[in-house]
């Protein structure tokens, strides 16, 4: 499992409530999980993806939680390719054009 | 002290009151009335004061564009001497890339002011982004809660990039799954950190707001001569419809349209791990906008600032497909690459632009930011490996959660009509949860402004059928 050392940036995650003990009221499938949170952080002490570090966050607070990545990095990009949206634009700018269907 | 819970929540008013700095006790006048004026007044700010603060924090004075090509698009498939022109307050060009801005810069000025450690705000949206920019430049320590996974860890794209930006300018930046225990979390923040709750509903957040509308009243003047004939707002939580429609009237605007206008998201639940990554947007839809203008005292102030049924003269909705198609066209026929999520007004203004008069003015009063995550392709992408549907058509036939229709001719870009009186039946039933059916003169009288009905709509209504 990848590993950590001090100071290392890392993701920490962390049961905030168990089903149990969530709001009351909720729609079924949200009421039959944890609440979970993930956090990132400077770890504080070195550790093993899966085990309970602590990290001092950006407000400089520590927050306790499993390690589950070391440098993280961030997953969300422009996606797939949509023809659809080209499709909207070779239209508009034919429109614009003078020509095609409204 | 007990982190459950039930025991958290029992402490809220407490938590709560230490982190506004605000009295809210003095303004109340009855089992629902209270002086909504005088705590709008006791903001303690005149516009030309907030406006100094917000230039002080490089906030606001954005463009009015113009916006040529599309208004002569509408005009060619208009009926004669229709096609208002279409203006764009391009509020991308505020710091974090939103009028969200605007309220942050006072929230965080007060928050100095009082010598607060730091602010915290629970939200999902650029609003975390612009608490967490005007803290930085306060130096002030800031902490976002958001709501952004599912149970299964997959995370809105849109919401994930709105973490970045806040880690980015230095927030710490809590991630939660899917759930309203937000409110929860944001009150076991403050209570261990002493922050100030930055909250959206404060009579500061609404009032930053104002100098939005005023720009908009004396802009839209300097460029036709008169001020603008409809202004469309974004509507969720509500402030974005009260401060802009307080600003307009406090310059002089008080004839202007107030066009509310939400993305339809009807059948989805918003507590739920399911339906959370099957919407294309993260606000300024139904979801919000109508809990919100049915019973505005559902927020994390005792009182909300944030009251739309007050203000809006017409609350419209659009479909997700007909944003897309907006955000396409205000990029290839303006050049103005700017977020989906920004544009669900400039979507219902195309539509509506159709119905007004060539030499009427309509403004589309916000753009935000886009990039990773915002971006159409990116929200397209995540919703069709959800499963749902995208395709062009006829938007009146998209199913949110279901669908995503994006029009395939001008024609098909239309708005459905809210209709208002049933909002106003439905903050009166919600009036009667809260308080019971034997209420006071002035709750009565209370409602009938807070609704704007007739003092006889709200007896009739309370009578029952």
């Amino acid at each position: 499992m990848p590993k950590c050392s001090p100071g290392d940036w890392v993701e920490i995650s962390a049961v905030l409530l168990s089903p149990a003990e969530r709001a009351p009221n909720l729609p079924a499938d949200t009421a039959a999980v944890p609440l979970t949170m993930r956090a990132r952080g400077a770890a504080v002490e070195g550790g093993e993806v899966g085990q309970e570090i602590t990290v001092r966050t950006q407000a400089g607070r520590l927050l306790r939680g499993t390690l589950v990545a070391v440098k993280p990095s961030f997953g969300h990009g422009f996606g797939e390719c949509v023809p659809e949206l080209i499709e909207v634009r070779r239209r508009l700018k034919e429109l614009m054009a003078g020509g095609g269907a409204p | 002290m007990s982190r459950g819970y039930a025991s958290v929540m029992a402490r809220r008013e407490e938590i709560l009151r230490k982190s506004a700095a605000f009295d809210y006790a003095c303004f109340r006048r009855g089992k629902l009335a209270f002086d909504y004026e005088a705590m709008m007044a006791a903001v303690g700010y005149s516009l030309e004061e907030v406006r100094a603060i917000q230039r002080a924090a490089h906030v606001g004075g954005t463009p009015l564009l113009e916006l040529n090509n599309l208004t002569a698009l509408v005009r060619r498939f208009a009926p004669r001497g229709k096609g208002a022109r279409i203006f764009l307050k391009d509020e991308a060009a505020n710091p974090s890339g939103s009028f969200k801005d605007r309220r942050a810069s006072l929230s965080v000025h007060e928050a100095k002011r009082r010598g607060f450690p730091g602010v915290a705000a629970a939200t999902s949206g650029n609003y975390g982004a612009a608490v967490a920019g005007q803290a930085a430049a306060a130096n002030l320590r800031c902490i976002v809660v958001q709501e952004v996974f599912d149970s299964r860890g997959v995370g809105q794209p849109e919401i994930v990039e709105k973490g970045r930006k806040c880690e980015a300018l230095g927030a710490e930046v809590l991630q939660l799954s899917v759930g309203p225990e937000l409110f929860y979390q944001l009150l076991c923040v403050l209570e261990e950190t002493g922050y100030f709750n930055a909250s959206l509903y404060t009579p500061l957040s609404v009032a930053g707001i104002e100098t939005l509308g005023a720009e908009i009243a004396e802009e839209t003047r300097a460029v036709t001569g008169r001020g603008p004939d409809a202004v469309v707002v974004t509507h969720a939580g509500g402030g974005n419809v009260t401060g802009t429609a307080r600003g307009l009237r406090k310059c002089g605007s008080a004839a202007t349209r107030i066009i509310a206008a939400s993305i339809n998201l009807e059948g989805l639940h918003m507590a739920s791990d399911g339906d959370f990554n099957r919407k294309s947007c993260t606000t300024g839809h139904t979801g919000f906008g109508v809990p919100f203008a049915s019973w505005p005292d559902r927020a994390d102030v005792p009182m909300n600032a944030a009251r739309s049924l007050r203000y809006m003269d017409r609350y419209v909705t659009v479909a997700q497909g007909e944003v897309f198609w907006a955000t396409e066209a205000l990029a290839c026929l303006e050049g103005l690459e700017r977020g989906p999520a920004g544009n669900t007004s400039l979507a219902a203004a195309l539509a509506l632009a159709r119905e007004m008069g060539a030499e009427e003015t309509i403004v589309v009063q916000e753009t935000e930011y886009t990039g990773a995550g915002k971006h159409p392709t990116a929200q397209l992408s995540f919703a069709r490996a959800r499963g749902i549907e995208v395709k062009l058509g006829d938007p009146a036939g998209e199913v949110p959660g279901k669908s995503i229709v994006i029009p395939e001719r001008l024609e098909q870009l239309r708005v459905r009509e809210m209709d208002l009186d049933h909002l106003r039946r439905s903050y009166i039933k919600n009036a009667v949860k809260h308080a019971g059916t034997n209420l006071a003169a002035a709750d009565i009288d209370f409602i009938a402004e807070d609704i704007r009905a007739p003092r006889a709509f709200v007896e009739e209504a309370l009578r029952g059928p």
